[in-house]
């Protein structure tokens, strides 16, 4: 698979080729807001930088309202319509490489037999994922903090890494030759200054937990689970921006002569997440719903499925209205609940 | 400031020995130099946990409904924390006696994300603190000085409430703006609908500014009632503008305006805005201001015979 | 072991997509419970449908949602399903208003089922709470209907009232094909039976664990006290199995409310064995 070079005033052929091939979903600029990713349209400049913050993918594989079935009542009669999106092909650009690791986590919760998902298949199996790092790291990131990082590489199709004025396309995937037809050849140069970027990206924000099996660290009984509990205001921010929390609700709405079942996003940090019926709530404390999130991510999804859910892209850690920095509970967690700061 | 903070850590020393206080609330050092998180203080030996800088944004007054119902809390709070107070006191959420307010003069915080655009790069910082007419960044590679109206919140810029109203301690002195920054929705419905249309389609109802608010504190909200279900969760414009408008409308003659709602906003809805709005119109006809010791009641729960009848606006 | 992940005889493309059926028969049970009959529409599918003992089903009001519900009825009497519904939230309301005729949604059959297979040949022993006998008759009516593959099959079973008894009129049947024992917290006039609770009850009677298999479902209170009393007569964790509630939305293992540690109750369960949950974590 032969890697190729973008050069950024290249961009707009680039996507016109593509476009013409392809969907294409990219990260768009939104007033005083993340980027969002949508289907572009011709003329559109995305953001293929990552250089901002931008709303998850799963918000476009995944959206965040989904009509699933429209159910129409008429003179007796009942019919179901399923609202199975069209499966078209594809391609995403500028994702940040622990998002598009991310998208690996929603794969498994939605497309593992022997209940596959319909509304996320159709939208993800004919989709490539063009990954990208961008010149300069986030400070909260610590992708390799949680995972060994080279392992995400084959998961996508191409990663674009910004060298500057130009991007180096690794191609991971032989349909993600499609991608660079028509691109120029990289010279060395360009591979040491993407094996630089790679390194640094690798190496990002490397923290004490890193060597550590979490899954295995991660307990019941833990006091750290009690101290984010106080300060936790109960908001679902952390889910909602994270790129692998993917739990729903589904409800129904009547609308004039039908009815539309939808899901849309919910998340185990609100309290009627789990409130059953008839009034009985096992986490109906915030303790049991904080410790959950995290349980989740680091253990249960590990054992579930072979990885982790948290590929450390450091929204919540940003963006916690209390500043419960993930990175900061997994050192306690590992320190044996010693306090102990995050190294920078 | 350092003898502003050391002066805190003191009070909240006294507070804890003499049992003014079972917990002091307060900030303590964030995991980033540019953030700070609520700490929990019950033991004099901790009370050096406790920090004082410009990161300190939380309203910490959220905590105190389900913290100070049946013992005293102590609370470090800026004037407009205070103000939130104040309002909890008005409405029986919390009891006067139950508090030990160490009430500090403010200058205005820092809104993280104006950092983000300045020539230096956020994981580079190592501290902030206030200096005359504005704040010094302190990073790796040197100092940066910022003017206020450069990286302090939107709220603390327009903020002329810079002195404690009420208060058991009262530490620093307020700083008087150097700048009121003034804003302002269009005169023009039209126009206001269409910008308010735009911000709330961008929400995701994640209930961050309903969760930071103090005086958000309804036990079930309208909004997760399923009977009747006033406005369904999923994130439509629609939805999310029933949302929004019957929350400003909820905290009408309620909100202090210390604009938590904003600041935690993931995706940048103006939530302030609207706070603002309605803290116009409720100071316009009933000349009540959400916050003030001097009311007794709050204004939706007291009638004057002075008052509007709202259902007979005339305009 | 149970196997969690149950055959599919049926094909749904849609895993969301219910099949329509009509409410053919309601059965007041007691003043809060109904039992609802119901019959699929398609007859293609009604004649393929089946499912096991143990399995659920998630019922559509269209236009108010979904609620989750064991399936009652038993898959040796061909033709319909049945569920039991206790009114506590807006679906089971909606479902209390309609009447016989009108249509619903159902998605069926989901989750695992009693290892009925591997009991062949031992004695059975249910002890059900309330609307906790729900699961249980299913699998109760399955082995009394396959009678010759069972040694003795016994049932305890309680409520706060005589009124609040379900499924009187199983009653003889319990009692003539097995044994049948009730009893409750309050009697009435009318009432010559047991008083007190199940845990109690079953201590009273004090049945030998020897190639036994208990089956116990109820309100979580019953649980917590009734797997004492199990132990103390020598049950041991995999002799004892329950179902267990969780809030569900999809019942396909993907919305994630159903969560205790790595397992998700809609497709690892509902039934486990007290073993099994011993594993989990004691969140439920």
């Amino acid at each position: 698979m032969a890697d190729k070079i973008l050069a950024k005033d290249k961009i707009p052929e680039f996507l016109q080729r593509l476009m013409s091939k392809f969907t294409v979903v990219a990260p768009m600029e939104r007033k005083d807001a993340p980027a969002e990713f949508k289907e572009l349209s011709p003329g559109d400049k995305p953001i293929l930088d990552g250089s901002r913050m931008m709303m998850p993918p799963k918000d476009y594989l995944l959206p965040r309202y989904e009509v699933l079935l429209r159910v129409r009542q008429t003179g007796g009669e009942t019919k179901i319509e399923s609202m199975i999106p069209e499966d078209k092909p594809r391609v995403m650009l500028g994702v940040w490489l622990p998002d598009a690791q991310a998208i690996q986590v929603l794969d498994r919760v939605f497309l593992e037999e022997p209940f596959k998902d319909p509304y996320y298949a159709a939208r993800r199996e004919n989709t490539m994922i063009v990954a990208v790092i961008p010149a300069e790291m986030r400070w909260s990131w610590f992708c390799g903090s949680t995972d060994d990082v080279e392992t995400w590489k084959p998961n996508v199709d191409a990663i674009m890494y910004d060298l500057g004025d130009r991007f180096y396309v690794e191609v991971t995937s032989e349909r993600g030759e499609s991608i660079v037809e028509g691109l120029a050849d990289p010279t060395e140069e360009d591979i040491a200054a993407k094996n630089g970027l790679w390194e640094r990206f690798k190496t990002h924000n490397i923290l004490p937990f890193a060597d550590e099996k979490l899954y295995n660290r991660l307990e019941w009984d833990n006091s750290v689970w009690e101290e984010i509990a106080a300060k936790c205001v109960a908001c679902g921010m952390c889910s909602y921006m994270c790129p692998s929390c993917s739990c729903f609700d589904i409800q129904d709405e009547v609308c004039g002569t039908c009815v539309e079942r939808y899901r849309c996003r919910d998340t185990c940090q609100f309290e009627d997440f789990t409130l059953m019926g008839a009034g009985h709530n096992p986490r109906s404390e915030q303790l049991p719903r904080s410790r959950q999130r995290l349980m989740h991510k680091f253990k249960y999804q590990h054992e579930q499925f072979g990885v982790v859910g948290c590929t450390g892209c450091g929204r919540c850690v940003e963006l916690c209205p209390v500043n419960v920095d993930i990175r900061e509970v997994l050192c306690r967690v590992c320190a044996g609940n010693q306090p102990e700061p995050v190294s920078k | 400031m350092s003898e502003i903070e050391t002066r805190i850590r003191e009070e909240a020393r006294k507070a804890l020995e003499s049992g003014a206080a079972e917990v002091i609330v307060g900030w303590g050092a964030g995991s980033v130099p540019f953030r700070t998180t609520p700490v929990f203080i019950t033991k004099p030996e901790d009370v050096d946990k406790l920090v004082w800088n410009p990161a300190c944004v939380n309203n910490l007054a959220v905590y105190l409904p389900r913290m100070a119902k049946d013992k005293k809390v102590g609370i470090v709070a800026k004037p407009c924390d205070i103000r939130s107070i104040v309002a909890l006191i008005q409405e029986n959420q919390v009891k006067r006696e139950n508090l030990f307010i160490i009430g500090l003069g403010c200058g205005g915080v820092v809104d993280a994300a104006n950092l983000e655009d300045q020539d230096f790069r956020l994981q580079d910082v190592t501290a902030i603190e206030w200096v005359a007419d504005g704040l010094r960044v302190t990073t790796v590679s040197g100092e940066h000085l910022l003017s206020c109206s450069d990286c302090l919140r939107d709220m603390c810029l327009l903020c002329t409430k810079r002195e404690p109203a009420i208060y058991d301690v009262k530490l620093g002195e307020a700083v008087p703006p150097s700048e009121l920054r003034v804003c302002g929705l269009s005169e023009l419905p039209e126009e206001r609908r269409k910008y308010w249309s735009e911000q709330f389609s961008k929400c995701i109802r994640c209930y961050a500014c309903r969760q930071v608010c103090p005086n958000c504190y309804c036990e079930a909200c309208f909004a997760d009632r399923i009977e009747p279900k006033w406005t369904a969760k999923k994130a439509t414009p629609e939805e999310n503008w029933m949302f929004h408008a019957t929350r400003a409308m909820h905290l009408a003659g309620r909100c202090i305006q210390c604009g938590e709602c904003e600041r935690v906003c993931p995706v940048g809805i103006p939530v302030a805005e609207l706070a603002r709005e309605m803290a116009k119109i409720v100071k316009e006809k009933y000349d009540y201001e959400a916050g003030d010791p001097d009311e007794e009641a709050p204004l939706l729960g007291t009638f004057r015979e002075s008052d509007v009848d709202p259902a007979h606006r005339s305009e | 072991m149970i196997n969690t992940q149950p055959e599919r005889t049926t094909t749904i493309a849609n895993p969301y997509e219910p099949q329509l059926a009509v409410i053919e028969k309601i059965i007041d049970e007691t003043w809060d419970t109904k039992t609802f009959r119901a019959v699929f529409l398609d007859e293609a599918y009604r004649e393929s449908f089946t499912y096991e003992p143990g399995q659920f089903q998630i019922v559509s009001v269209f236009g108010v949602g979904e609620a989750t519900f064991c399936l009652t009825s038993t898959p040796t009497r061909k033709g319909f399903v049945e569920f039991s519904v206790k009114r506590v939230g807006s679906v089971t309301a909606a479902l209390h208003e309609m009447y016989e005729g009108q249509i619903i949604g159902i998605r069926a059959p989901l989750g695992n089922h009693f290892p009925y297979e591997e009991w062949k040949g031992k004695n059975l022993l249910f002890a059900g709470g309330g609307i906790g006998m729900a699961p249980m008759r299913s699998l109760l009516n399955f082995c009394l209907d396959n009678r010759s593959d069972y040694g003795e099959i016994t049932t305890i079973y309680g409520a706060r009232t005589p009124g609040d008894l379900c499924y009187k009129y199983e009653f003889d049947d319990w009692n003539t094909r097995g044994k049948l024992y009730l009893t409750v917290d309050q009697g009435d006039d009318d009432w010559n039976g047991h008083v007190g609770h199940v845990p109690g009850y079953l201590r009273e009677l004090a049945p030998k664990p020897d190639n036994t298999i208990a089956i116990t479902c109820g309100p979580p209170i019953m649980i917590k006290y009734i797997l004492p009393e199990f132990a103390n007569l020598g049950f041991t964790d995999d002799q004892i199995y329950t179902t267990l509630e969780m809030k569900m939305k999809c019942g396909i293992g993907k919305c994630g409310r159903c969560n205790i540690g790595s397992k998700f109750v809609c497709i690892d369960g509902p039934v486990f064995s007290n073993a099994q949950i011993k594993d989990l974590p004691p969140e439920f």
